[in-house]
């Protein structure tokens, strides 16, 4: 494999797994804080 | 809780209908029982569900083969940014704002956004094209589920060539002159497809299709994880090509190519298919938020999580596996035969030289089954939600009507399939039609509804702030990006096809053709009537003035279900 394809390949699999991952933590972080914030049973569901 | 219920079951809504009775309006029949997601998860993974499907796996390896590799993953991420993610937000921003008048289809939501007449039958794309891609997306969904069934049973080991695949294909789809199957075969496999997709439209959004992608999503990247490591980890082919060249060949960037205008097409296009924006199902998903749940942060994680499935799932299993066993100029060969071929004939061939081949096999067709049934009960969506809302046809007996319609024009696709009556819908509603659907979307939420209200819109209940430069990118450069990919195509593909200059499908057209090519344009200008009509009779039915805005019925919320 060539360096270039090889950094290629590298930095989009980093940049969409890295972006999904942030997603998710946001979304879980998100819910968490929503079920403090408002009580129990009355949250974002999650 | 209890309040929960009451809004779910439509309770709250009670002022709004005495508000608008006093007000002199005839007031709306009360609206169907509310649906809700589950959960936030739930939801999430229906919209990834709708957006991964046969073209995260089929069509987009085959796009980059035959686009110069690394130049078109270039010009993809940007399409992407610039077209992609806001078209995203601006789906889920129309969806969930129509869904706070109760409209889960796009003449509603359009209605709802643009208070005009005509907005309702601008709306009619909404219907046609969702139904439309429904019936024939179904029927190759079934082919997913047939060719799991012959690996599993080893039905076609033996065919070690890719002729050989490429025959046990055509005799499977009725086409060619091999008749190894019963012509009744296709008909079993796609009544079955459909029958499972009705089964979880009918039993609505938690019950239903969230309770499917729940497992369906884990499963299918379960899958796709394994498919991708076993491919990784073969030796050295035949030719002594390894896996790591289909790699290379994907993303070794061709820099000379990203001057060719077709390649940007090409990767605009396949970020159109890959996210299903343009047909409206993403907006029918949202339609069931309240001003509560975020979009912004969802919308990010649902296009993030199919891009997942895209680059590094998608591009590491199909054209790897071709280029060890075909080499590269055999694997560019295959790949500028269809997609259809590289998936249904090329990697049954891969898969009888494999180690474990009949469970990579089944594997691999199950992957692509669950990827299209997580699709296909999206694209009902829409319809299901305008004929309870509209009509007040109860969810069941709508997805049963709906069934039975897509069995009957999609037993024409099977029929006529040698005669490209499947290319020429695909081409016009799945391919052209998202692009016009997309651009009218854009046109009515964020020019006429207004940028600031747009961008209000989709903040409400955010959990992240959308960067600035995305309302000027949803505002101008999504636009022009539309316009200028829908006058493309209009010129080298539209103009050339709907003259019978060459065929939908590729090729030229055949004498014999032609009238099975009128027969579906008719049958699709037929659809779109059928639905103006019903579009005219619901809003009559339902005393509607246009110009005064339909009556606010807050949705529930993600949680409400539960």
């Amino acid at each position: 494999m060539t360096p270039l394809a090889l950094g290629f390949l590298i930095a989009s699999w980093t940049g969409v797994l890295g972006l999904t991952v942030w997603c998710f933590h946001r979304v879980l972080r998100a819910g968490r804080r929503g079920r403090r914030d408002e009580g129990p049973g009355d949250g974002k569901a999650m | 809780l209890s309040r929960a219920v009451r809004s779910v079951r439509g309770g709250d809504t009670a002022p709004d209908h005495r508000r608008a009775h006093l007000a002199g309006a005839k007031p709306e029949p009360a609206p169907a029982v509310g649906e809700a997601w589950a959960t936030r998860l739930g939801l999430i993974m229906a919209m990834a569900g709708n957006a991964v499907g046969l073209g995260n796996f089929l069509r987009f390896p085959t796009q980059a083969a035959n686009n110069g590799g690394g130049a078109f993953m270039l010009t993809y991420f940007v399409a992407l940014v610039l077209l992609g993610i806001p078209l995203i937000w601006v789906e889920w921003g129309l969806g969930r704002h129509g869904g706070r008048y109760r409209k889960g289809h796009l003449p509603g939501m359009f209605a709802a956004a643009w208070l005009h007449p005509a907005a309702k039958y601008v709306g009619v794309v909404g219907l046609v094209i969702p139904m439309a891609v429904m019936v024939y997306y179904t029927y190759i969904e079934s082919w997913t589920l047939a060719f799991a069934v012959f690996t599993a049973t080893s039905d076609y080991w033996g065919r070690e060539t890719q002729e050989a695949m490429v025959g046990y294909l055509q005799s499977f789809q009725g086409v060619g002159g091999e008749r190894s199957h019963s012509p009744f075969t296709p008909f079993g496999f796609f009544t079955v497809t459909l029958a499972i997709n009705i089964w979880f439209v009918s039993r609505g959004l938690a019950a239903g299709i969230e309770r499917l992608v729940r497992v369906a999503m884990p499963t299918l990247f379960v899958l796709a994880a394994i498919l991708a490591v076993a491919v990784l980890l073969q030796p050295a082919g035949a030719l002594g090509v390894s896996p790591l060249l289909g790699l290379q060949f994907i993303y070794d960037p061709e820099f000379s190519r990203l001057t060719d205008a077709s390649v940007w097409l090409a990767s605009a296009g396949q970020i159109f298919f890959t996210l299903s924006v343009g047909m409206g199902t993403l907006a029918a998903y949202a339609s069931y938020l309240s001003r509560r749940d975020d979009i912004a942060l969802s919308g990010l994680a649902t296009a993030a999580t199919n891009e997942t499935a895209e680059v590094v799932l998608g591009s590491t299993i199909a054209i790897p596996a071709a280029v060890t066993f075909f080499g590269v100029s055999g694997a560019v060969a295959i790949a500028q035969s269809g997609s259809f071929n590289l998936g249904f004939a090329t990697m049954p061939v891969v898969f009888q030289q494999m180690g474990g081949g009949v469970m990579l096999g089944t594997a691999w067709f199950g992957l692509l089954f669950l990827a299209g049934i997580t699709s296909s009960v999206a694209m009902l969506t829409p319809i299901t939600a305008f004929l309870r809302e509209e009509l007040g046809i109860r969810r069941e007996s709508a997805a049963c009507a709906l069934g039975g319609v897509t069995l009957c024009l999609g037993l024409l696709h099977i029929v006529w399939l040698e005669h490209g009556f499947l290319d020429e819908w695909d081409y016009w509603a799945g391919t052209f039609g998202l692009v016009v659907v997309a651009l009218l979307e854009v046109i009515v939420f964020v020019w006429i509804f207004g940028p600031a209200n747009a961008w209000r819109s989709i903040h409400e209940g955010a959990d992240i702030r959308i960067p600035r430069v995305f309302k000027f990118i949803i505002t101008w450069v999504t636009p022009v990006y539309l316009v200028v990919i829908l006058v493309w195509w209009g010129v080298t593909d539209a103009l050339p096809i709907l003259r019978f200059e060459r065929a939908a499908g590729g090729g030229p057209v055949t004498a014999n053709s032609v009238p099975y090519t009128l027969a579906a344009r008719g049958l699709l200008i037929a659809l779109g009537i059928l639905f103006l009509l019903l579009i005219r009779y619901a809003w009559r039915r339902n005393g509607r003035d246009d110009r005064a805005g339909l009556p606010e019925v807050p949705q529930p919320g993600v949680g409400a279900a539960r």
